[in-house]
């Protein structure tokens, strides 16, 4: 049985300015412990998709069931990283990792210790009395991940989370990522614009239509998972595939 | 320690030049009516420690109540209106229709119905503060980016949660400039209201000395209320400088 199973899901948005089709009729099955990818037009409707899969936006038709369950709001062992972080500029680095344990009312002993060792992990506790605004984009964007990571995630969702980092650290917290998901044998979908980074961390790769994001292809990965794999001929031919699907589809639409 | 060294530095050299400058005015007009400085700091000394003492405390207990008072009531409530769509759309023109009117001229009712003592004071400058601190309190809860509370709400928040860990410390800094403002004219709303059908207070104090024609003691009245502005003033930095660190590097 998959871990994660999206039958026939659409999102409508109902706004002051009508209503926007946003996701059409999305289905797939993810198998628990796999990295999927995300990749479409800018506006196609990857946060929407991400939202609910977090619970945060329920289907306007169709069913999310996660470990067997029906999705019906937040699920405690979901995570969400969105896509400007979603840190708050007025808590300190110490307290943005620790909140997601505070609200789940968490001992004080408990929220102390995990929260440490997770900044140790992720090199941060030096900087644990700064505010976000203090610290470069991929500071901020490990403390987005330390807040996740406390939490202990079955289901870790990423929305952009490497797209405003140059290119040097980007490809360190990529690797940092593959690392983490290996270890902890995480059930991940990350949302991204850049090809490479699709492909280098999904095993399987979504490509969504434009708005309203219908599924172009599922692209199987089977190369990814090593951190080599950027140096491979196999990473390029996928990498070219996605490309001219990406192609067609803005065509298309 | 080295901050608070500056701003006592600045504040004497601040008061240094208008000291000089006010010298140098009540030299060229040579009038009754605008006494030297120096006359006036040894008056104004003389009556704090007696009458005028009385009078400042009067005066800075109707200021810091109303304060107090007004953001208990505003700041709440411009946060879940600010939040609440319906709620707000059944409370804003009521907000809109009542904001603009100069409320001051409520004043001769509330005496009327009030008395003449501190409650209708206090009720006056609240009635014009609490608007300008929920006006502002609205807008700002209004302006906080949907993904910061699907953040807080992607943690597991309930709704008590998102307001403490979010929509409050968003608004925070607004609400802090909001407060800036209203201090300014919940002094100047105080002294009208004090200056008549009322024995107490640096308003009446004022006034009293001025149809007397006792300018040093006028003056030292005038000096007795800004001393009160830099103290609330002040005291909300200070509160500004606990709360709102993040927003000051
Ligand atoms: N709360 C909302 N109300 C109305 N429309 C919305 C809302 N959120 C998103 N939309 C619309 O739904 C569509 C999909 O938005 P979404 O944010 O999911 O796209 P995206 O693929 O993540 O875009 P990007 O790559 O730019 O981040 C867009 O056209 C957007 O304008
Ligand atoms: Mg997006």
């Amino acid at each position: 049985m998959p871990f994660v199973r999206l039958d026939e899901v659409s999102v409508t948005y109902k706004g002051h300015g009508g209503e926007v089709e946003a996701l059409s009729s999305v289905s797939l099955a993810a198998e628990k412990g796999e990295a999927w990818a995300v990749i479409g037009p800018s506006g196609c409707g990857k946060s929407t998709l991400l939202y609910a899969l977090a619970g945060l936006v329920p289907p306007t038709t169709g069913s999310i069931f996660i470990g067997g369950e029906r999705l019906l709001g937040e699920r405690r062992e979901t995570s969400i990283i969105l896509q400007d972080y979603g840190l708050f500029p007025w808590k300190t680095v110490y307290e943005n990792a620790a909140l997601g344990l505070k609200i789940r009312h968490y001992s004080r002993e408990e929220v102390a210790r995990k929260t440490r060792d997770i900044l140790i992990d992720l090199r941060l506790l030096d900087f644990k009395n700064r505010f976000p605004s203090q610290l470069s984009g991929g500071m901020r964007q490990r403390v987005a991940l330390a807040r996740s990571l406390t939490l202990d995630p079955d289901l870790l969702l990423m929305d952009e989370p490497f797209s405003s980092l140059d290119a040097l650290t980007r490809e360190e917290l990529q690797n940092n990522l593959l690392e983490v998901r290996q270890a902890d044998g995480l059930t991940t979908f990350l949302v991204t614009h850049s090809i490479e980074e699709a492909v280098f961390l999904g095993r399987k790769i979504l490509v969504l239509t434009s708005r309203p994001g219908k599924i172009a292809e599922i692209v199987d990965n089977p190369g990814m998972g090593a951190l080599d794999y950027r140096n491979r001929p196999e990473f390029h031919e996928v990498c070219s595939h996605l490309r001219h699907l990406l192609r067609k589809g803005n065509g298309d639409g | 320690m080295a901050m608070d060294k500056r701003r006592i530095l600045s504040y004497l050299s601040t008061i240094a030049a208008m000291l000089l400058a006010w010298q140098g005015a009540s030299m060229v007009v040579r009038s009754a009516a605008l006494p030297a400085p120096l006359s006036v700091m040894s008056s104004f000394a003389e009556l704090m420690r007696g009458e005028l003492l009385k009078h400042f405390l009067i005066s800075f207990y109707r200021v810091a109540v109303s304060i107090i008072l007004s953001v208990s009531l505003a700041v709440p409530l411009g946060l879940v209106l600010g939040r609440e769509e319906k709620l707000d759309r059944f409370f804003a023109p009521f907000i809109f229709l009542t904001y603009p009117i100069p409320k001051i001229v409520f004043l001769p009712v509330i005496l009327l119905l009030l008395g003449i003592g501190n409650l209708s004071k206090i009720t006056l400058i609240v009635l014009i503060i609490f608007f300008q601190i929920l006006v502002t309190t609205r807008d700002a809860a209004r302006a906080i980016p949907a993904q910061s509370i699907l953040s807080v709400r992607s943690l597991g928040a309930g709704w008590r949660q998102v307001y403490r860990h979010v929509v409050f410390p968003a608004c925070l800094p607004d609400i802090f400039t909001a407060l800036r403002i209203s201090v300014g004219t919940a002094i100047a709303v105080l002294f009208l209201a004090e200056s008549y059908a009322t024995e107490e207070g640096l308003g009446y104090f004022i006034m009293d000395a001025w149809t007397r024609i006792n300018y040093p003691e006028m003056f030292g009245g005038i000096t007795a209320m800004a001393l009160m502005g830099a103290v609330v003033y002040e005291a909300l930095e200070a509160l500004e400088r606990r709360f709102c660190a993040w927003t000051r590097n």
